[in-house]
């Protein structure tokens, strides 16, 4: 788990955690710098290992974790979101059942954040396909094949890891279940007035283009 | 005389120019685009306004070709646009004057426009994943600002 100033939300994602049909045997929460408390709501916490690092982005608090993680399949929760309880089961159950799958997805219910952590007050949005690191439990081996977050992703790591994990064909199931909810802060619902975080998503998506054609272009020069 | 122009489909596409590239992903369809050579000044051009013919006229000496065959290509292209649903018709628009100044660095040779078309991310780009990240980074709660609807 990232953490960065989370507070409102945090103790909801880590008893997200706690209540796991299948229990959770390593639980890294990574502080990147928080200034609100979010680092001593993650240590009150029995079962949270906290790694506290200065700030330096998503990638690199990401990538901090998984060099202190020790196993055999990995998962991911952003603080402000929450598991639900069944997911690791199911999703391992997957794994467990075909060896030739690399990492398994679930469906995950989006919701409008109430900016507290009063859950009266979220908004449903809807039930969608969760190709994202939330709903994301993957063989560490796997992981490995495609490696880290890239730190130049900014905050579109997951398109980037993606689009790497998609070159190195790993195998991926989706669950129809609803394995995690995911909170949406901005009431921009799109791509249009972004800024910066547009610039990075373009710029993350061509990157992928461009390893995609030098990828071609070395089979090309391979075969001929 | 009516003028057939046409506009990014927002807020269905979003495009950025790479300067060497433009690249546009449909978030309807999860299908991203790369368009480049000639394809950069046709594109450029027709969010400035232009229509075909216009582009024809100012490519056309540019790339050493003659109207007559430059604007196949240009109205094949600006099909294949639309029909990616990259663009569409746009009311009356106010052409450029004259030919804008980054035209001077465009030099032959010409090769037809082509629209590449990447499907392989659908299922990530369907779901949009640029919307929830907070303007200041990353899961961050927006302070207290102006108020949404």
């Amino acid at each position: 788990m990232p953490l960065y100033n989370a507070a409102p939300f945090l103790a909801q994602a880590l008893e997200s955690i706690r209540a796991q049909t299948w229990p959770v045997q390593e639980v890294l929460v990574v502080d990147d710098g928080s200034t609100d408390g979010s680092a001593g709501i993650a240590a009150s916490f029995p079962f949270v290992t906290l790694i506290r690092k200065e700030h330096s982005g998503i990638s690199p608090t990401l990538n901090r974790g998984l060099d202190s993680a020790t196993g055999d399949y990995l998962a991911f929760l952003d603080a402000d979101d929450r598991w639900m309880p069944d997911k690791n089961r199911l999703q391992l159950t997957a794994l467990f059942a075909e060896p030739g799958l690399d990492m398994v997805f679930g469906a995950v219910r989006r919701f409008r954040s109430s900016e507290t952590e009063d859950k009266q007050a979220e908004v449903p949005l809807d039930i969608v396909p969760g190709l994202c690191k939330d709903c994301m439990l993957i063989r560490r081996s796997s992981f490995e094949k495609v490696g880290g977050f890239a730190t130049e992703a900014g905050a579109h790591d997951f398109l980037d890891w993606y689009g790497r994990a998609k070159e190195a064909s790993l195998c991926s199931l989706m669950l129809n279940e609803v394995v995690a909810e995911r909170r949406i802060h901005d009431d921009n619902y799109g791509l249009q007035n972004k800024g910066a975080q547009r610039q990075s998503y373009f710029t993350t998506l061509k990157t992928i283009l461009d390893r995609k054609r030098a990828a071609q272009n070395r089979t090309t020069t391979e075969n001929r | 005389m009516s003028r057939n122009c046409f506009r990014l489909n927002e807020p269905d596409v979003s495009a950025e120019d790479f300067n060497s590239a433009i690249l546009a992903v449909n978030l309807k369809n999860g299908y991203y685009h790369s368009l480049s050579q000639s394809a950069v000044p046709i594109w450029r051009l027709l969010m400035e306004g232009c229509d075909i013919s216009q582009i024809v006229q100012w490519l056309a000496p540019i790339y050493g070709c003659t109207p007559e065959n430059l604007t196949p290509d240009v109205q094949k292209f600006v099909a294949g646009l639309e029909q990616a649903q990259l663009i569409v018709p746009a009311a009356e628009t106010v052409a450029p004057a004259q030919a804008p100044a980054w035209l001077s660095v465009l030099t032959p040779p010409y090769f037809p426009p082509v629209l590449e078309i990447y499907t392989d991310m659908q299922e990530l780009l369907l779901l949009d994943p640029i919307h929830d990240v907070d303007v200041r980074g990353w899961p961050n709660v927006p302070g207290p600002g102006p108020s949404g609807p």
